[in-house]
């Protein structure tokens, strides 16, 4: 029910707020969104969950989500990034897909910075926009996998 | 005014036809194939409880919709009444439109159709939210939350659109209910009934001049206009 983008461009949600109409995922060019169509929590809300996972609220039944981008850990990094005075450093902030990826697929970080790894890999000619046509102009983006032509020169 | 209509048989005089039609009502003909329509529609009215109880208890889940196609049963639901209550409307208007001077019996059956049918409708767009407490939600009221309808989502769009349409159709119905309630009131014998009906009747009629209704021909069964009001 209500969305917006925090100054850093993450597409937000309040899940208070949500009365699980499910427009919005109706609506979504992309269809990423996922509903609680049940109540997931089991134990509902345990204090023994929270204590391991204080971070994250756990979304009831009837409320729509999406990725956060892992918005706790960029909190977290900003915090230290704070306490230490300086900015925050080009991945310092790794998302959890991030780390689980055994390919190292996923890249995190400012795409506002021309510097940042992200953004290099932003320029490069494999770099594709998902639905770029429609104007939808999504945080993640991809890149155009590797084509082996069989010469074996290793080149696509 | 004459006491006969071209569409009532001869010897049949207006008086009589009222007689006859708030007999129904007040003596009543057939009891018991009533019970046993009203027993089979409460069983259904049961399952729909029990269904209701089901949903709000386990969540929208329990209807097997999911991402991404998550209306699905839902929405179906909420337009199959609306069909069922727009035939109601097309019934009644299509009849006034063709000008058929015997719609009246027939529209005010339509009409009711209609009226019950978006109330069935109305609650479709409280069982579809994920988080049904939050219905007054979607009414927009000066909520110190600061929250306000999100006036691009459809299920926003079926409050209005019900509640538009129960409103209109409510004004049809009792427009076309006044002859009954006059014809019922000239034979009500209790007080509290007379007084019921008179109000009710007056209610409609504006401002309850005796005349200048010039709606009254076009509307009233022509039994309903010979007895019209005398306070």
């Amino acid at each position: 029910m209500h969305a917006t983008h925090s100054p850093e461009g993450l597409n937000q949600m309040v899940y208070n707020r949500c009365i699980g109409t499910r427009t919005c995922s109706s609506y979504c060019p992309y269809k990423m969104r996922r509903f609680n169509f049940f109540d997931y929590r089991a134990p509902a809300d345990s204090p023994t969950q929270a204590a391991h996972n204080p971070d994250v609220t756990v979304r009831s039944r009837g409320v729509m989500e999406k990725c956060t981008y892992c918005v706790q850990r960029i909190e977290a990094a900003h915090v230290t990034a704070d306490k230490e005075s300086r900015p925050l450093r080009d991945g310092e902030v790794v998302t959890a897909c991030q780390q689980a990826c055994p390919t190292k697929a996923i890249v995190f970080g400012d795409i506002k910075d021309p510097n940042s790894e992200v953004a290099r890999l932003k320029r490069d000619g494999r770099h594709y926009v998902l639905l770029e046509e429609l104007g939808t102009r999504p945080r993640t983006t991809y890149l155009a996998r590797w084509r082996d032509d069989g010469s074996g020169s290793g080149q696509g | 005014m004459s006491d006969h209509s071209e569409i009532l048989p001869r010897r049949q005089s207006m008086g009589g036809i009222a007689d006859q039609l708030t007999g129904i009502p007040l003596y009543f003909p057939a009891k018991r194939r009533w019970v046993i329509a009203m027993t089979f529609a409460s069983a259904l009215l049961l399952l729909l409880m029990i269904s209701v109880v089901e949903l709000f208890t386990r969540g929208v889940g329990i209807w097997g919709i999911n991402i991404p196609v998550n209306w699905a049963f839902a929405i179906h639901n909420c337009v199959w009444w609306l069909g069922i209550g727009h035939a109601g409307t097309l019934i009644s208007a299509l009849l006034l439109l063709t000008g058929s001077e015997w719609r009246n019996s027939l529209n005010l059956f339509a009409e009711t159709m209609t009226l019950f049918a978006v109330v069935c409708a109305g609650i479709y767009p409280i069982l579809h939210l994920g988080r049904p407490w939050y219905v007054y939600w979607m009414f927009p009221y000066p909520a110190t939350m600061g929250v306000w309808p999100q006036f691009r989502s459809p299920l926003e769009w079926d409050i209005w659109a019900v509640l538009t349409y129960l409103t209109v159709s409510l004004v049809f119905w009792y427009t076309g209910l006044i002859p009954d309630l006059a014809a019922a009131r000239d034979r009500a014998t209790g007080r509290r009934w007379q007084i019921l009906l008179r109000s009710a009747i007056y209610f409609g009629s504006g401002s309850g001049s005796r005349r200048g209704s010039a709606r009254r021909g076009v509307t009233m069964p022509p039994w309903c206009v010979r007895r019209q009001p005398d306070w």
